[in-house]
């Protein structure tokens, strides 16, 4: 069936979740008169502009609704916002896709409740709408029998570490909340609080960098505005670009040099361009005597290891006189930069991806690139003060924790839990999560001894179990009878699918009244003012269902109000009396608040975080806790043994943002299968051509059918697939069973084989691409 | 309203096919359940409700050097249509910015049958529209520039790279020979296509090519 705007009122009357029809229609009908016969309706209708911050992504880029007779008919960039796209007023396809999500008609509507007690993907839930308050005592006499019989440790979130989340759970007393940074940037995290004293960075100026060494980095590929933006901007001045990627990435596609490494082997690119750098005297000798320490136990340590280009090359394939004319080019080049984001090799892919970040920082710290011009920059974030402490105290006397043992196992890895808040914050771990339900339902202790116990209760927002490695043995472990499982989201997720309640949230788009910040990339201080259309059909944002849910628990007790609150931030931050109006200060500003300080102030390096106050090239802190406190060659974990096995890499389609658009009719047109990507010689080996369907099977023993794409731009032994395919809820009439989930294709990781790499794994960082599959031949 | 240019620059294409989505969204066309052309099965193509596709290729030069070519397929709005010379009907207009519009009020297949537009353009854009019963394509979006607000197409708006931009005849002209070479020190192959001198005269729509036409698969000449 073709699916367009229009088609909106024939699909709300259909099955699935919509069970309010009434509200629904009210909207679709506006929707309706406005889209049939296309825009010429519009002109005669009353139109309004609004402010927001896309949060489709977190590139939170600036953004401007234009409603038609009060229907979001267009996003598009705010011009004002000059750091995500460089003042052009353009926003990607991700952000303009989110005028669809919002009136999706397979969008979560009204709290739901399961009435069919078995779980499973083929289960159907038996969907029934129930009220807010009876969706919040439902929860909270769950939450409540948990902490009186057992104890509050039994609840866990799956939830970010932002400040509602933590109120949550800290109001709770529960030590576990779990989120997702395992498989994400967690590495980054880790590795810039042992060297810099500070929690990750993106905050890296692109566009006047001269020279680009990157290594996986594909954000132009991921259409990630700031990114991009200073990508081409350095590219359009003349930089030079040198990329690192098993297979010619959009990014590797617009460089002047493209590499095809092997998979897990960029460590030992990075360690010997050190060593070329260091040996040759190509570094930055001032600025690494003023702000760098342990330059002579690196200078020693790389070359009493052997890390020549030479010994590079035996281990990557990449020519030794490659290696050492890049290092030299790169360390003569006035702004040098290695740029590095999350998920790119620096994240946490391989075994050895903790050592490869920590070396890619310390070759930027050698060339000088921290606080400079065109180079990282040391967080300026955030602008607006943690609060609750400030503007409502009362409210943040939090029960004890109980106890410090996790499901997930973080407390067995302290450089974590430090490099994270001092334990004042938690990040835990996605892929250990099957692995903590399993022990805990077998009653087996943690590989040092201590109990482990089973989780009760599961409150997940905004997440998936899609995103997680191996997510069936995740879903099984959700499927236990005794977990009660509370799904937060805007759409059907597929751990939706799985939860005993399904609270439906208000997407970006409706939230109004608010703010928005990003550490995203910002140069400086920023906030966003967030004026969107208010909460559709029966909504709610998420902080007030925390308030419906602990005001049940405790009334009154833990009760915020955020909206005040976050009026009061506002004031705050841009400097407004009490009586003034934050929301019509910003709109009469652009939509954005910002503290423009440029360039950036070398003298911010010389009073750093860490034990010795300088950016440590020899990390005291990893030593401290037990880790290698400089960066030694670790080999990955799978090597390939047979012709039919194959390194797999992993990446976003320019316009999925993960599976948040997943259900856009418009965006699954672009591409409504993921594919496997694979060298000419490669299929044929196979008799594989362009358009065929493979069989292909996982480390852990799953037979997947996947549709073949012939490209000559990736290594001989590497396939490649896209993320954000393969959904099993059904309620997502557009995504629902189109392509595969690449993270059937990925082990997850145990506690225990995260302790066995304990010497140079100090983030616990998933390992998620350390594997081969196979090819099993034409479907 | 003066004669308009797309100028598409294909250096800057990141494929992401924003420009793709938006033109649906913008004409208010319908997905294409069950066709896998995004990034296989090649080639994609125009349809009758797809008015603008982005075409990748992979293509590998004499020394070896792999890359990958992107092209935003469309209509290229000529100066003396062919398409309109050929409609029995007189349903193609031209409008003052340049674009060659099928006037949906006068464009009727099945009367004419033989759908003479799309067998006499040479780049094969004008496409049935089942649902409408009616050929459809590309209107270099005169609906929505007209209306004085100064907007550019929806698709050089979408577009977050600036490959696609919108502008006056000659200023783009002049923007597409120096943004050519700027590139062509760099793509020793870089041009400009269609060529402005065919029996359908100039085009109100532009490509910058890094590469021969070849290694887009357009035919030579046109
Ligand atoms: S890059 Fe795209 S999805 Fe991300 S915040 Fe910007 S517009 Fe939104
Ligand atoms: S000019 Fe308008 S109709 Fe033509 S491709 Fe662009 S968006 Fe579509
Ligand atoms: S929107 Fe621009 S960058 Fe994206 S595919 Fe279209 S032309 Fe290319």
């Amino acid at each position: 069936m073709a699916i367009r705007r229009r088609d909106f009122l024939k699909w709300a009357g259909i099955g699935g979740l919509s069970i309010t029809v009434s509200p629904l229609l009210s909207h679709t009908m506006k929707a309706f008169n406005i889209l049939q016969g296309g825009e010429a309706y519009a002109y005669y209708l009353p139109t309004e502009f609004k402010y927001s911050m896309c949060g489709t992504c977190d590139n939170n880029c600036g953004v401007i609704l234009k409603l038609v007779d009060g229907v979001v008919k267009e996003i598009s960039g705010n011009p004002a916002d000059e750091l995500s796209s460089g003042g052009q007023g353009k926003i990607c396809v991700k952000g303009q896709s989110a005028m669809r999500n919002l009136y999706d008609p397979d969008l979560l509507k009204k709290p739901l409740k399961r009435t069919n007690l078995n779980k499973g993907k083929d289960e159907d839930p038996g969907w029934v709408a129930i009220s807010w308050d009876e969706a919040f005592t439902l929860i909270a006499e769950r939450i409540r029998n948990a902490i009186d019989t057992v104890g509050p440790r039994f609840v866990l979130g799956l939830l970010r570490p932002t400040e509602v989340p933590m109120h949550f759970v800290d109001a709770i007393g529960t030590p576990n909340q779990v989120c997702h940074v395992d498989t994400c940037y967690i590495t980054h995290d880790v590795a810039w609080w042992a060297t810099l004293g500070v929690n990750k960075s993106r905050t890296l100026e692109l566009e006047e960098a001269t020279y680009l060494l990157c290594f996986g980095y594909d954000m132009p590929g991921k259409s990630k505005m700031a990114q991009l933006n200073g990508f081409l901007a350095a590219r359009g001045k003349g930089a030079k670009i040198v990329v690192f990627d098993p297979r010619l990435s959009v990014t590797a596609n617009m460089a002047d040099e493209w590499f095809a490494i092997k998979p897990g082997t960029d460590l030992a690119v990075v360690l010997a361009m050190i060593q070329v750098i260091i040996n040759e005297n190509l570094y930055n000798a001032a600025y690494v005597s003023s702000y760098c320490y342990g330059f002579d136990e690196l200078a020693a340590h790389v070359n009493s290891q052997g890390y020549t280009p030479e010994w590079a090359e035996s281990i990557c394939g990449i020519p030794a006189d490659d290696i050492r004319r890049i290092a030299r080019e790169f360390a003569a080049s006035e702004r040098p930069l290695s740029p590095a984001y999350k998920r790119d090799v620096g994240g946490p892919l391989y075994a050895n991806s903790f050592s490869f970040c920590q070396a890619q920082i310390i070759l930027n710290a050698l060339v000088g690139a921290f606080e400079r011009v065109g180079g990282f920059w040391i967080p300026r974030m955030p602008a607006t003060p943690p609060s609750l402490a400030a503007f409502a105290p009362s409210k943040v006397n939090y029960p004890p924790k109980d106890g410090n043992i996790r499901v997930d196992g973080q407390h067995l890895f302290p450089s974590v839990t430090k490099a994270i808040g001092g334990g004042k914050k938690s990040k835990g771990n996605f892929s250990h999560l099957a692995d903590g339900l399993r022990r805990a339902r077998l009653g087996e202790p943690f590989p040092d001894g201590t109990p482990s116990y089973p989780v009760k209760v599961i409150i997940s927002h905004s997440y998936d179990s899609h995103s997680f490695p191996n997510p069936d043995t995740l879903v099984a472990e959700l499927c236990n009878p005794d977990i009660f499982l509370v799904v937060i989201d805007t759409i059907p997720s597929n751990i939706g699918w799985l939860a005993d309640v399904v609270l439906p949230e208000t997407w970006w788009v409706e939230i109004k009244n608010n703010f928005g910040t990003t550490d995203q990339h910002s140069l400086w201080n920023r906030m966003y003012l967030r004026d969107g259309v208010g909460a559709l059909w029966d909504r709610k944002g998420f902080s007030a269902m925390v308030n419906g849910i602990l005001n049940k628990l405790w009334p009154g007790q833990f009760d915020i109000d955020w909206g005040t609150l976050n009026l009061q931030r506002m004031r705050n931050v841009i400097g407004l009396g009490p009586t003034e109006d934050p929301v019509a200060w910003l709109r009469a500003h652009n939509g954005i608040w910002e503290n423009k300080v440029y360039p950036p102030i070398p003298q911010n390096l010389a009073n750093l975080g860490t034990p010795s106050k300088k950016i440590e090239l020899y990390s005291q802190r990893l030593a401290q806790d037990g880790h290698e406190p400089m960066p030694v060659w670790h080999p990955k974990l799978t090597e390939r043994s047979a012709a039919d096995e194959f390194y797999v890499v992993t990446n976003h389609t320019p316009y999925h943002r993960m599976n948040k658009n997943r259900n856009d009719y418009l965006i699954m047109d672009l591409q409504p299968e993921n594919l496997l990507y694979i060298h000419p010689d490669a299929a044929a080996m196979f008799g594989l051509k362009t358009g065929d369907y493979a069989w292909i099977s996982s480390p852990t023993g799953k037979t997947l059918k996947i549709r073949v794409k012939v490209i000559k731009g990736i290594r001989p032994d590497t396939v490649m697939t896209e993320h954000g395919y393969g959904h099993f809820n059904r309620n997502l009439r557009v995504a629902f069973n189109k392509g595969i989930n690449d993270g059937d294709l990925l082990p997850e990781s145990t506690v225990s084989e995260s302790l066995r790499r304990y010497p140079y794994n100090a983030a616990m960082g998933s390992a998620i691409l350390d594997t081969v599959i196979r090819i099993l031949g034409k479907a | 309203m003066a004669r308009k240019v797309l100028l598409i620059d294909s250096s800057l294409c990141i494929s992401c096919r924003a420009c793709q989505v938006a033109c649906k969204v913008w004409n208010d066309l319908p997905a294409e359940p069950g066709m896998q052309e995004g990034r296989c099965d090649l080639p994609p193509r125009l349809t009758g409700t797809r008015y603008t596709v982005v075409k990748d290729y992979e293509h590998q030069n004499g020394s070896g050097k792999i890359s990958l070519l992107f092209f935003k397929d469309q209509c290229r709005h000529c100066q003396y249509p062919i398409c309109a010379k050929v409609c029995p009907l007189k349903a193609i207009e031209i409008k003052p910015t340049g674009a060659v519009v099928i006037m949906g009020n006068k464009c009727n297949p099945s009367r004419c049958r033989t759908r003479p537009c799309e067998r006499a353009c040479i780049y094969q854009v004008p496409k049935f529209n089942q649902e409408l019963g009616k050929m459809r394509k590309c209107t270099l979006c005169f609906n929505r520039i007209s209306d004085g607000s100064g907007r550019a197409t929806a698709c050089a708006d979408a577009c977050p790279t600036g490959a696609i931009s919108f502008g006056d005849y000659s200023v783009m002209v002049q923007k597409a020979y120096e943004r050519l070479n700027d590139l062509l020190p760099k793509y020793p192959n870089a041009r400009l296509y269609p060529g402005q001198n065919g029996p359908c005269g100039n085009t109100s729509v532009l490509w910058i090519l890094t590469e021969s036409l070849s290694a887009y698969s357009l035919l030579i000449g046109r």
